[in-house]
């Protein structure tokens, strides 16, 4: 019975690439269903933050006991509850810089700031990552719990730049400076540093299922097809398997599981523990003696499990106005674009025989899971594994339409610079020049078509 | 008087089963215009008002307390605390905007305190004021901070027992409550942030709510959210696993009327009624076309209320002494949130058309 069920499966999976065209027919399958089974349909400030459905009992209770500790304040340690926070720290909860369940504000050392700095200095480490700043590890920890020093204090400030369209229309793009002020030791030589702000956390789950060599086919490193894309994979290490694994997670899908992406978050943002991340991100600092190297973990592994499976189990807001002609012409010209040879609209997932709402699903995340080359005015200059200092992994943009309601202010990019959507797709170069420029050439109603499409996701 | 609730509930029904027939325009129906515009009106600004006039009245207690202490200045400002607690708890009946986008509610209502944080804090010689209690982590502002003070851990603090440095962290975490509830009623006026004309102007061009329905299931939404976190969280929580340190108000003991305050918030918004003054309400609006779902909200909301005063003592006792009275808390509210979350959405969904 069983091995009749996975015959058929199979059957199915090779029927799709035999002849992708009728299977992917769009007609035959609701376009709201961004998330396939796992899409949550609400136009509200918790768009982001629903359960998929047919979640058991436990399952449940489990997903609302990680909701909890997302949105939970740490507290310093020893306390009866909640300790563990720092010493030295970015935020003082998983919510205040996922703020419900999006990103949080684009500004360094304020609660509900959203950016964090990573630092390395030249070279590689043992598993080929980037290379620790001595004294600073790979993130600047820049706050710190009273008595402490943090690491150092981040200074930003922007410069605007008008840009005009063909047609006169005009925008204006601001670009980003960052300092290190005040470091409790002097910096390192050659030290690289890369701003990242906290992404959205749902419908991880459904990326994390997407079977490998289906990200694998999407690669074009030699750009063989003659499109200008050269997406790659990125292969990064896995502190807890020990292994090299594909990375999915990360702006530059530098982490390979949620497990790791989860337990990394609470060590290095918060400075909490746990199994999967058991030593004190200031471990070895020389302001830092009183730290041991193994503790017992500040997190307990069940709590630090409930949150993983909380993020596994967000659903994806739907997709609204379908129909609308606009949006239905922008939806064209995203194609005609070749923006879809990033952001690629329809994956089907794998099989998870726990989470049905998971498994086998035809999502459309408008990602490629892939790094691409972005170009010199989004470079971080700071390479990640494989990821060059100009490459970045394709963001995911379902949900983006829902920034509003679930932020108030919303802002785009890998460092929140973009204020519009249309900044940000100014911002696009490298690999995505050319879909840039033809964005610029579109005729105002086109350039709206596209804008209406985009806020529809 | 669970029966006779209940009795009612039935008379109610049968009312509304004989007048749907004849009744599904009356003249009284309000608009989904006139509800939104009310409930800016009539709930948000005038709430957000009160809740700055009492924050005020809480800072200039602590500065009579600091200045002149006496055991009756020190009950008055755990009376101001009490009462700008009182309304804020009310206030999270629509956590929709910019106290939700801005942060205001952690900002100022976070717990556990930071206990280990606070005695470094006390201890250390740098002087505290608003400014530098603002730069502190979330645990360590706001209302819980305060109560910790002015209770103490174990609820006996005294005027004798706060210390020169306690004070100067009091006062300053009165101005810093003040200060973000000043933000907040601004954001939403036309002087400053002026978030009232993005509801306002729902269906008419607000980047927020492009359709009025959007802004009346946020209404909806908001109602909904804080009885699903009073009746799954804040009881649920100490509840289940018998823990009285898990409790939001621990050290005032004013955990029950929080909940209580909290569902009249949503009940509020439901009735769009506050302080005496009334409009044009969600009620109505259901009254419409199903008096049956008006009148059982309705009474959802008293039973709510009403399970919720049956607890005697203080919640961090009840949790082990009155877990039958807690249940039917707990049982009510989430039968409330059900109707909420359900059948008003869907009746929102289906009779607002624009």
């Amino acid at each position: 019975m069983i091995s009749g069920c996975v015959l058929l499966i199979i059957s199915c999976v090779m029927c799709r690439k035999a002849n992708p065209a009728a299977v992917d027919d769009d007609s035959r399958f609701d376009p709201r269903l961004s998330g396939g089974a796992a899409t949550f349909m609400d136009i509200s400030s918790g768009s982001f933050s629903a359960a998929i459905p047919g979640l058991s009992v436990n399952d449940e209770r489990i997903h609302d006991l990680g909701d909890k500790i997302f949105e939970q304040s740490f507290v310093a340690a020893p306390a009866p509850r909640f300790g563990g926070l720092g010493p030295a720290f970015n935020n003082t909860s998983c919510t205040n810089c996922h703020h419900n369940d999006g990103f949080g504000l684009p500004t360094f050392g304020a609660l509900g700031s959203s950016l964090l700095m990573r630092i390395s200095i030249p070279g590689t480490d043992t598993h080929g990552g980037p290379n620790a700043a001595p004294g600073f590890g790979g993130q600047v920890q820049n706050m710190a719990l009273l008595g402490v020093q943090p690491e150092a204090t981040v200074d930003l400030s922007y410069t605007e730049q008008t840009y005009s369209f063909p047609d006169g229309e005009m925008a204006s793009l601001r670009t980003p400076t960052y300092a290190l002020v005040t470091p409790y030791i002097p910096l390192p030589a050659g030290y690289m540093l890369s701003p990242r702000l906290g992404p959205p956390v749902f419908g991880l789950g459904l990326l994390e299922n997407i079977p490998e060599a289906t990200i694998r086919s999407f690669a074009d490193p030699m750009d063989a097809n003659g499109d200008g894309i050269k997406g790659h994979t990125n292969y990064v290490y896995n502190p807890y398997t020990r292994k090299t694994e594909l990375g999915r997670f990360g702006l530059k899908a530098n982490t390979s599981t949620l497990q790791v992406q989860v337990a990394t978050a609470f060590q290095q943002d918060m400075g909490i523990t746990s199994y999967v991340q058991p030593r004190k991100s200031v471990y070895g600092q020389s302001q830092m003696a009183s730290v041991a190297d193994t503790t017992a973990p500040d997190l307990a592994d069940t709590s630090l499990n409930a949150v993983i499976f909380y993020v596994r189990s967000l659903a994806v807001p739907g997709r609204r106005n379908v129909a609308d002609p606009q949006v239905k012409h922008g939806e064209q010209l995203f194609k005609q674009l070749n923006c879809s040879g990033c952001h690629i609209p329809t994956i089907y997932t794998g099989t998870d025989v726990q989470l049905p709402a998971l498994s086998n699903q035809r999502i459309h995340p408008y990602t490629d899971m892939l790094v691409h080359d972005m170009g010199a005015g989004l470079a971080d200059n700071r390479p990640d594994y494989q990821a060059t200092g100009t490459e970045w992994r394709t963001t995911p943009l379902w949900g983006m339409g829902m920034f509003e309601q679930t932020n108030g202010t919303p802002y785009f990019l890998h460092d929140g610079r973009a204020r519009t959507v249309t900044e940000a797709i100014l911002w696009h170069g490298g690999e995505a020049q050319r879909s840039r420029d033809n964005f610029t050439k579109l005729s105002k109603t086109d350039r709206a078509a596209l804008l209406a499409f985009l806020q529809s996701l | 008087m669970k029966t006779r609730l209940l009795a009612l509930s039935l008379a109610a029904l049968s009312i509304g089963a004989c007048k749907k027939t004849s009744n599904n325009n009356n003249a009284t129906a309000v608009t989904s215009s006139e509800i939104v515009t009310d409930f800016v009106q009539k709930i948000v600004l005038p709430q957000y008002q009160s809740l700055q006039d009492k924050a005020t009245s809480l800072n200039n207690a602590i500065n009579t307390l600091n200045t002149t202490p006496s055991a009756a200045n020190l009950a008055s400002a755990q009376q101001a605390w009490r009462d700008t607690r009182s309304v804020w708890e009310q206030c999270e009946g629509f956590l929709i905007g910019p106290v939700e986008d801005d942060n205001y509610d952690p900002n100022m209502d976070t717990w556990p305190v930071d206990y280990r944080q606070l005695d470094s804090l006390i201890s250390n010689s740098a002087s505290l004021n608003a400014a530098t209690v603002q730069s502190l982590g979330q645990s360590l502002r706001g209302f819980h901070p305060l109560e910790f003070i002015l209770w103490g851990q174990s609820g006996n603090a005294t005027v004798d027992s706060i210390t020169a440095k306690q004070k100067q962290y009091m006062s300053g975490l009165a101005q810093d409550i003040l200060n973000t509830v000043t933000a907040l009623n601004t954001s939403w006026a036309v002087s400053a942030g002026n978030f009232q004309a993005v509801v306002l102007t729902a269906g008419a061009g607000s980047a927020r709510y492009a359709t009025r329905k959007d802004a009346v299931l946020a209404m909806a939404g908001g109602m909904a959210d804080i009885c699903d976190e009073v009746g799954n969280g804040k009881i649920a929580d100490p509840f289940t696993t018998r823990d009285s340190t898990k409790t939001e108000s621990p050290f005032s003991h004013n955990s029950m009327l929080d909940f209580i305050n909290n569902i009249k918030g949503a009940q509020n918004v439901y009735l769009c009624s506050f302080s005496g003054s009334a409009g044009a309400s969600l009620s109505s609006y259901v009254n419409a076309n199903n008096i049956s779902l008006d009148n059982t909200i309705k009474t959802q909301f008293d039973a709510a209320i009403t399970a919720l005063t049956t607890v005697s003592g203080t919640f961090e006792t009840a949790i082990f002494s009155q877990r039958t009275q807690l249940q039917n808390a707990m049982n009510a509210i989430n039968t409330l949130h059900a109707t909420l979350d359900g059948d008003l959405k869907t009746y929102i969904q289906t009779y607002v058309k624009d």
